[in-house]
């Protein structure tokens, strides 16, 4: 009764055990958020750093074998003959650097130095679309 | 007399530790994912820098001098260096072998001494008769 | 009596007082997280933006690098060393079809169609949002310049390997 009249009925006990587990909950998810982010996003860059590094150890390697062509000796793999030379040079697991390219003693011309996917492609025929066909 | 003060300053004292607490672990956790995001955007501007620094010496036929004289930098005994947005990149020629010249290109980020982005490109040379 | 009751009375202010800039302390940090996460995420998308525009046409062009299968023109066909528009070209059962990449309101566009035929750009499929795409070639070598949504330039550039022919 004396409490009634004269306090300032102040928080309850648990209000500020219930603020601060509020409190935590949040940083707690804004802190994995981050953290989450941040990963998915280095992953992606990495993937990409990676590509390009892939494609330049490819792109050396088929420089090393257009020297030796030039040079004069056929090295293993390369198909052709007479001038005229192709092969490929893997980059990764789904993609290959194939190469074309004219080989006149020292001189050369490069008709193709393309990356290709070798990776399966499985056509997806679960439509029935039209071919075209008349009747 | 049954006042609740006491009580409830001492649940605030134990809740603000606590508090504290969860605030310093998530806190750590800020500044790893700040320090993660920045690392990889330095590095995405890196390989961008060393692509396009290895492709124009390329384009050059593997000459440094006149690729500087083409596309900025400066070149000091067969390295070729350049800034770009965010650090320097360098281009340092080996020997030719066969035919074939290589290069190391790295992309070192401002402030750092260790290469952010390396790569190793190479070119066809002058034939050896 | 009458100061015990008052002291009780202080007490509650104090307490309460003390809860309040707790309470404070507590949203100050709140929105801080909030803040730098907020900062966190933008940095991220802005870095995937800057590297993915460029990296993706380059991949596209080691692609179709073939003699002659890469040239900068305007979007009808025209050569033009400096155009906006990239045509990858390749040759399928004895037809020619162009890639066009090129930018058009607010995004990078690519379209594959037959090299005869008129198109138009909004004809395209977008790739992804950016302020612009430029394209430059000057021998062999082509340079790529893309400004993504927040207004930051990044350039590449790219030797065309095929069609190289040295006499060294």
């Amino acid at each position: 009764m004396r409490e009634r009249r004269g306090s300032f009925a102040p928080p309850a006990v648990g209000g500020s055990s219930l603020l601060v587990i509020f409190a935590v909950l949040c940083l707690t998810v804004f802190a994995m958020l981050s953290l989450a982010t941040v990963q998915a996003d280095r992953r992606t860059a990495d993937a990409s750093a990676q590509a390009v590094a892939d494609y330049y150890a490819a792109d050396a390697q088929a420089e090393a074998v257009l020297a030796r062509l030039r040079s004069g000796t056929v090295p293993e793999g390369v198909e052709g003959a007479g001038g005229d030379f192709s092969y490929a040079v893997p980059i990764s697991d789904t993609q290959e650097l194939q190469v074309e390219v004219r080989v006149d003693g020292a001189n050369y011309t490069v008709l193709r130095w393309q990356a290709v996917s070798t990776a399966d492609w499985q056509p997806d025929e679960t439509l029935d679309v039209w071919d075209g066909g008349g009747e | 007399m049954r006042s609740k003060a006491p009580l409830l300053l001492m649940e605030q004292l134990i809740m603000v530790l606590v508090f504290a607490l969860a605030a310093a672990v998530c806190v750590q956790a800020f500044v790893l994912s700040d320090r993660i995001s920045r690392r990889s955007a330095a590095r995405d501007q890196a390989v961008i820098a060393a692509e396009s620094m290895a492709e124009q010496w390329k384009a050059c036929g593997g000459d440094a001098a006149k690729a500087a004289a083409a596309y900025g930098g400066s070149v000091e005994q067969g390295l070729w260096t350049k800034n770009y947005d965010g650090g320097e990149v360098s281009l340092l020629g080996g020997t030719d072998e066969g035919g074939l010249r290589t290069a190391s290109v790295d992309a070192v980020a401002a402030g750092d001494t260790e290469a952010v982005y390396s790569l190793t490109v190479a070119c066809q040379a002058e034939a050896e008769s | 009596m009458r100061w015990g009751r008052e002291q009780h009375h202080i007490d509650g202010v104090f307490v309460l007082l003390l809860f309040g800039v707790f309470a404070c302390c507590i949203l100050l940090v709140l929105l801080t997280g909030a803040g730098a996460y907020q900062r966190l995420t933008e940095r991220d998308a802005a870095s995937y933006e800057r590297r993915t525009a460029v990296q993706y046409v380059a991949a596209k062009v080691r692609h179709a690098d073939t003699a002659g299968g890469v040239f900068v023109g305007d979007f009808d066909g025209t050569p033009d060393s400096d155009g906006d528009t990239l045509f990858l070209s390749e040759q399928v059962d004895g037809a020619t079809y162009y890639t066009r990449i090129y930018w058009y309101d607010g995004a990078i566009r690519e379209l594959y169609t037959d090299a005869e035929g008129q198109y138009a750009p909004e004809d395209g499929d977008e790739v992804l949002s950016a302020r612009s795409l430029s394209f430059s070639q000057s021998g062999s070598l082509l340079t790529i310049g893309a400004t993504d949504d927040g207004g930051t330039r990044s350039t590449l550039a790219l030797s065309l390997r095929s069609g190289g022919e040295a006499e060294p």
